[in-house]
């Protein structure tokens, strides 16, 4: 059983983690309207904060955000730079966003076969 | 919509449209009067009588890219046809307060489904937010996780880190599980 006392020990990693943190790295947001939650939207967004605490990234941040309006596309995660430029990824899945998280956020390599162009050309 | 933490999600992401600060979520299962509760209550910018009366259509929404709004309209459905109901109550300039019911053992009830996950999701990507989650159940049993209490505990660490994430889940998944069992 878990308590809150163990947030101690999460507080003092984090602390380390943070003095050696690059600022402002990449976003990631999951669109997170009703029309977002009810295609999956949500395990999506947990795979990718899962992801990124497994393998300890630490100046990546996700969040949730409302209808991108594209929602025929949804679950839809934009990966946006530091410079702002965005890569729009639809009819995103758990499997796909760890994808996004190793090729995309680690190698710095868009998966191009993801993307809302890619889906657009089918 | 799969399950009710699902919905709770949907509403909760309403509050913070509405601008609210601070989120109360209880939910109690009362196994005796076979119910199950959940009440969602924000102190967000509230809604007028008038649209009130028509929030629940789906034809009603505040969302500006396109004109159907169905999270209040799909929330309702879900307690109506498993014997329940959905009342919203809303003051301008107060807040708004979403309480719905259902008849645990109908057939036609979805499941809780994973709230750790909805809480822990919002607190992330709203980490200057409150939110306070209650179970409880008829024993008399009851659980609570504040983001007050956890932003405490956290000093200058953010509600936004992943591994806050991943515990504050988990955490309040389990309390769930203790509390209301796997319903």
């Amino acid at each position: 059983m878990k308590s809150l006392s163990e947030l101690e020990q999460i507080k003092k990693k984090a602390q380390l983690d943070m003095s050696v943190r690059n600022q402002g790295g990449k976003r990631i947001v999951v669109g997170m309207a009703t029309c977002g939650i009810a295609a999956g939207a949500r395990p999506v967004m947990a795979t990718l904060v899962e992801e990124l605490h497994t393998r300890n990234i630490a100046d990546v941040s996700v969040s949730m955000t409302g209808c991108l309006g594209l929602c025929r596309l949804e679950p839809i995660v934009e990966v946006i730079d530091t410079d702002g430029n965005k890569v729009t990824y639809v009819k995103m899945d758990a499997n796909k966003a760890k994808r996004i998280i190793a090729e995309h956020i680690i190698n710095g390599q868009v998966c191009k076969d993801l993307t809302i162009s890619a889906e657009e050309a089918k | 919509m799969r399950d009710l933490s699902l919905h709770l999600l949907d509403i909760l992401t309403n509050s913070t449209s509405a601008g609210a600060s601070r989120m109360l979520i209880g939910i109690n299962a009362d196994f005796r009067r076979d119910m199950l509760a959940i009440r969602i209550e924000d102190n967000g910018k509230g809604m007028s009588t008038e649209f009130l009366k028509r929030v629940t259509n789906p034809f009603s929404t505040t969302r500006t890219t396109r004109k159907v709004g169905l999270g209040l309209s799909l929330f309702k459905e879900a307690c109506e046809i498993s014997g329940g109901e959905l009342i919203i109550t809303s003051t301008l300039g107060v807040g708004t307060i979403v309480a719905a019911t259902f008849q645990i053992s109908s057939i036609d009830r979805i499941p809780l489904g994973n709230t750790g996950e909805t809480i822990s999701g919002l607190i992330s990507s709203f980490p200057d937010l409150d939110f306070s989650i209650t179970f409880s159940n008829d024993k008399g049993e009851e659980s609570c996780v504040d983001t007050v209490d956890l932003r405490e505990r956290l000093g200058d660490v953010p509600l936004s880190e992943p591994d806050v994430y991943v515990f504050v889940r988990d955490y309040i998944q389990e309390q769930q599980q203790i509390i209301l069992g796997g319903i």
